[in-house]
């Protein structure tokens, strides 16, 4: 018995599945089962990957997509257990490749990682012990974003789905999971707006507190009334949860 | 008992059925651990109503590398905050030098991945502090073998100790694929370790080879080796139908698990008579 006929054989399989490259030393006989599973894991992984990024690869003409998920089978090692974690390995691994500037989609690392964050916060585990709590809207109101948000600035406005074709543009977007519906939304905000939600996650507070937070860090006033707009649209999408009085 | 893979598809369904219940619920722990939102929530509500059964899809319980104890670390504390009954994984390899490829790939038949089974089943029970079970997998391809299938498998689960899930499709799937006589290789598996069986639809491709596709309606042949696998076991076992694709309207599904159900019940009246 040769002691590494195991590591030689699952070896052989897993570089012949990943890279294409039929295995020195293996038999001519092999070939047809080991191209079957190779078809099957491809598709398992370009399922998941297609699934996770449906508007890059809406953007992105179609062999050039499967040249993308091609490359990362073949290069990147897939260390996560969870198939669907997956997705994050994929836009990082083309943003360090700096593949959308390469090939001429300058967009392509803000889109990625758009779909990543939302795919996470859809499956991102429950903060132990919170609850959501509904702001009453009453003026002084001490309150903070929920938990599940990330607060994206983007070079393309790459949700824009429809319209012209991509130029670049500043974006603040803001994603978060609807503690109540559980589906992962998105808001765009203006600048002033990105700074609101900005200094809400950092400290809770009210819109007055919040109005003087950016005052003092941006050197600006933002105008009052726009503010309590802002407040309504965060508490009407349920972005906004009440805190417990001792954290007050 | 007769239960049926837990889908994020009818994950809605499955806690209002009244009629015609599933007994228990599978589901691959890999899915569903470390994660939060919408579908935790569903099988928060499924596990309420349902005994849990975990099947495994990412142990690579036969490569030569190390058990990853990170994601065993993680499974054990799924395993403390989800009441599951049994865990079960293949007897394949899905990882090499650490690298997942999500395909339960067909081990080299030798004596060598015999005996790293059984040191991989020993170390991950030690640590999981509860028994494992081993499944027959489907597969395409033998690369090297040193001795039949019913052997290897016999091998694995007399040196590991491991519990037997016993895919009756597997068998079915395998032998028109391997060209032999699947009675014949049901009963020379050790019976006794049985601790559940797994049925499910394959895909007839044109030329008669069979994919093991989850996608299909339960065939034919395989409710009869069904019913020879339950009078060969002349005892109760829990059976899991899986569906994992295609995946029909509910009472569709819960005609099959009828069908398997009325097997049963034939099968048991037959040896309560005799
Ligand atoms: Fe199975």
């Amino acid at each position: 018995m040769h002691p590494d006929r195991l590591s030689r054989i699952t070896g052989g399989m897993a570089g012949f599945i990943r890279t294409g490259v039929y295995p020195e030393g293996f038999p001519e006989s092999w070939q047809p089962g080991l191209t079957l599973y190779r078809t099957l894991t491809r598709s398992i992984l370009s399922d998941m990957v297609d699934t996770a990024f449906p508007i890059c690869k809406r953007r992105i003409p179609e062999t050039v997509w499967n040249d993308l998920t091609e490359l990362f089978i073949r290069e990147c090692p897939l260390h996560s257990p969870r198939l669907w974690e997956i997705a994050g390995n994929f836009a990082e691994f083309h943003r360090n490749e700096n593949t959308g500037v390469r090939l001429g989609y300058p967009w392509l690392d803000d889109c990625l990682n758009m779909e990543w964050i939302e795919l996470e916060l859809f499956n991102r585990p429950d903060q132990p012990g919170w609850k959501f709590k509904a702001p009453t809207g009453r003026t002084g109101e001490k309150v903070s974003l929920i938990p599940d948000h990330e607060l994206l600035v983007l070079n393309y406005p790459v949700f824009r789905t429809a319209g012209p074709g991509l130029k670049p543009e500043t974006c603040f977007l803001l994603l978060f999971r609807d503690p109540v519906s559980l589906t992962v939304q998105f808001i765009n905000l203006q600048p002033v707006g990105a700074l609101a939600a900005e200094c809400l996650r950092n400290e809770p507070g009210s819109c007055e507190d919040i109005t003087d937070r950016i005052y003092k860090l941006a050197g600006i006033s933002p105008d009052r009334d726009a503010m309590t707009r802002l407040f309504t649209l965060f508490r009407s999408k349920n972005l906004l949860t009440r805190i417990s009085k001792e954290k007050q | 008992m007769v239960g049926i893979g837990f889908r994020k598809e009818f994950s809605e369904t499955l806690p209002r059925v009244r009629k015609d219940k599933p007994d228990f619920i599978e589901f691959a722990p890999e899915n569903w651990m470390k994660t939060g939102g919408y579908y935790h929530r569903q099988l928060q509500k499924a596990a309420e109503q349902y005994p849990i059964f975990c099947h495994g899809l990412s142990l690579s319980i036969g490569s030569p590398d190390e058990p990853d104890w990170d994601f065993l670390a993680d499974l054990k504390q799924f395993f403390k905050d989800v009441p599951v009954v049994r865990y079960s994984d293949h007897i394949s390899f899905s990882q090499v030098s650490n690298a997942h490829l999500y395909e339960l790939l067909p081990l080299p038949m030798i004596e060598e991945a015999v005996s790293r089974i059984a040191v991989k089943a020993r170390q991950v029970q030690d640590f999981l502090e509860r028994p494992l079970i081993l499944e027959n997998p489907s597969y395409y391809l033998v690369t090297e073998a040193d001795m039949t299938e019913a052997d290897f498998i016999s091998a694995v689960l007399r040196e590991s100790g491991c519990g037997f899930l016993l895919d009756v499709n597997n068998v079915y799937v395998n032998s028109v694929n391997h060209g032999y006589d699947p009675a014949a290789f049901l009963r020379s598996l050790p019976a006794e370790q049985v601790s559940y069986l797994h049925i499910a639809g394959h895909l007839k491709q044109p030329d008669g080879f069979l994919l093991d596709t989850h996608g299909e309606a339960i065939a034919d042949p395989v409710y009869d080796l069904l019913k020879l696998t339950l009078e060969t076991l002349s005892r109760e076992v829990p059976i899991l139908l899986e569906r994992d694709f295609n995946i029909p309207a509910w009472p569709r599904l819960r005609e099959e698990m009828n069908r398997i159900r009325r097997i049963q019940t034939e099968v048991r009246e037959v040896q309560f008579a005799s």
